[in-house]
């Protein structure tokens, strides 16, 4: 195959979707290190990319890889990566250096249980938390978490965009269940889909290579001959590095406000029945499966009970959370880990949370969720 | 309708591709499907399975709330999954592979898909024979669906693995109701 997918039904699994997605979206550089259960988004690359003047490396290591894609992406290419935890615990410096330099590119961890090589072929969610706070100092990281093959592939494409929008790495957490099971993907003709073009700077102008005032600053292209400094150390707009607390405060402010501005924008969920659910189940991922058929059963007996899925894990959705806790009086977290995003929903909604710690290792059971539902409202 | 099928087997027996053509197959039919893979960390020779959810509606939870088929290329498939099928539960066996106890009381279908898929020259194509069988057996999935399946997965060895599916079929169809 020569050509983006064509337009049309296909039973598929989530990594595929993901890597087509992402062909879509605009990704021609691929660096990554094959690792379970991620490595077939690894393999179809290695095929695709070639066909699609791309380029495509197997890196020593996901340190490489995570360096790789800054440099394809400073270079002028859209880029990315995909690892599973072990992978994504090595990239977490160079996902900083990403931020800090202000590169759009894409990570794909897909969770397996943890710690460590923990089960390789089977689902964690442990990396949530990571995912937010893995990479040393203050960061707004962007996480997608989807949780069918259909949303894989059309919020890798949203991933791609994110990141050009915000000059940032954006992070897909999926998981192993996701990005193995296999369902109906419905692909629509290429012209229908929004891709956002990199902006790419033209002349070698006055301007810094970043800016702390505007929205955007083109990038340019390294090695076409432009003069700029992209650095890892603290920098102010020219890129220049510097050890002023003023210059820290004016860079660090840039780099959270502009997903802090845009959070509306960019925080994306989706609602099953919350509007007068006195009890809300939060689940994402392959658990909000789960969760929505133990809400849909709760229902037929009668019981209040909606679900908010997150797609967008961070941005954290604060306002829509604040507004469910206005109605609902109690929150139930069901997630694959022992108690994370269960955290930031107990903080911003001020309301009782009851966790779930689905052990990591097995699709959850619905009726384990059913069950908390019920005790709720005992 | 709300069916569960597993399909078990070892690593490299195509367990996973087998249940890929099936929900392919299916989902050509107008038929909802999902089906979640696992298998041990090996290549080949651990073991490896595929569950299948169809359904005339959309599908949320992705695993089968009841196994109404089995389909088996491994002893263990068998010795496992016995236990956790409805009753009127169907299982196909790979005839030279899997011995099923005489006081079996679900009703049990051998297949010889490895000779089969031998004499017709197409040694890997055992998994192929399944499905046919599978499909005539049950007709959850058309042949033509079939047909059309392996023809998209297998560009290149169309005509081996049809013979293979089609030779299942006809053995599949002597035992449909």
């Amino acid at each position: 195959m020569t050509a983006l997918l064509e337009p049309g039904r296909y039973f598929a699994d989530g990594n595929f979707a993901i890597t087509e997605g992402a062909l879509v979206g605009g990704c021609r550089f691929f660096a990554g290190y094959p690792i379970t259960p991620s490595s077939e988004v690894l393999e179809r690359m290695s095929e695709r990319l070639p066909k699609l003047g791309g380029h495509f490396i197997e890196m020593e290591d996901e340190i490489g890889s995570m360096a790789a894609i800054i440099g394809a992406s400073n270079a002028g290419a859209k880029s990315m990566t995909a690892t599973s935890g072990p992978g994504f615990s090595l990239m977490q410096e160079n996902i900083g250096l990403g931020i800090i330099t202000e590169t759009p590119t894409v990570v794909l961890d897909e969770m397996r249980a943890g710690p460590s090589t923990g089960i390789p072929t089977r689902v964690g969610q442990g990396d949530v938390m990571q995912t937010r706070y893995g990479s040393h100092g203050d960061l707004a990281p962007i996480t997608y978490a989807p949780n069918s093959v259909q949303e894989s592939f059309d919020i890798t494409i949203e991933a791609f965009n994110s990141a050009e929008k915000y000059r940032q790495p954006v992070i897909i957490a999926s998981d192993q269940v996701v990005g193995h099971l296999s369902e109906v993907l419905e692909v629509k003709p290429l012209e229908e889909y929004d891709v956002v073009q990199r902006m790419m700077r033209k002349h070698d102008d006055e301007k810094g290579v970043f800016s702390y005032t505007e929205d955007y600053v083109p990038m340019f292209v390294a090695g076409t001959g432009f003069r700029g400094n992209v650095d890892s150390l603290t920098h102010d707009e020219r890129g220049y590095p510097s050890n002023e607390a003023s210059v820290e405060k004016e860079m660090l402010e840039h780099l959270l406000g502009k997903v802090k501005k845009n959070e509306e924008k960019i925080v994306k969920y989706e609602e099953f029945l919350v509007e007068d659910a006195e009890v809300t189940v939060v689940a994402y991922g392959i658990t909000s499966r789960a969760a929505k058929q133990a809400v849909r059963i709760a229902r037929k007996k009668g019981l209040k009970v909606g679900l908010f899925r997150p797609i967008t894990l961070w941005p954290f959705p604060q306002r829509r959370i604040e507004e469910i806790a206005g109605h609902t009086r109690e929150f139930i977290v069901p997630e694959i880990n022992y108690g994370q995003y269960s955290h930031p929903i107990r903080e911003y909604s001020r309301s009782e949370t009851r966790e779930i710690h689905f052990p990591p290792g097995a699709i959850p059971d619905y009726g384990v969720i059913l069950k908390e539902i019920e005790g709720a409202f005992k | 309708m709300n069916l569960g099928i597993r399909m078990y087997g070892m690593g490299g027996q195509g367990i996973i591709t087998l249940a890929k053509l099936v929900g392919e197959a299916t989902l050509e039919d107008g038929k909802f499907v999902i089906m979640t893979e696992e298998y041990s960390p090996y290549i080949t020779g651990g073991w490896s399975k595929a569950d299948l959810v169809i359904s005339d509606e959309t599908i949320d939870y992705p695993l089968p709330e009841e196994l109404n088929y089995l389909v088996t290329l491994s002893q263990e498939g068998f010795d496992t999954t016995v236990k956790e099928l409805a009753p009127e539960s169907t299982i196909l066996t790979e005839k030279s592979l899997v011995t099923v106890p005489q006081d079996m009381k679900l009703r049990s279908i051998e297949i010889g898909g490895i000779e089969i898929s031998k004499s017709l020259k197409n040694p890997k194509g055992a998994n192929i024979v399944l499905m046919g069988a599978f499909s005539g057996l049950t007709k959850i999935f058309s042949a033509e669906s079939g047909r059309r399946a392996i023809t998209k997965r297998f560009p290149k060895y169309v005509d081996a693995n049809i013979a293979c599916f089609e030779r299942g079929y006809e053995e599949g169809v002597k035992y449909g109701r």
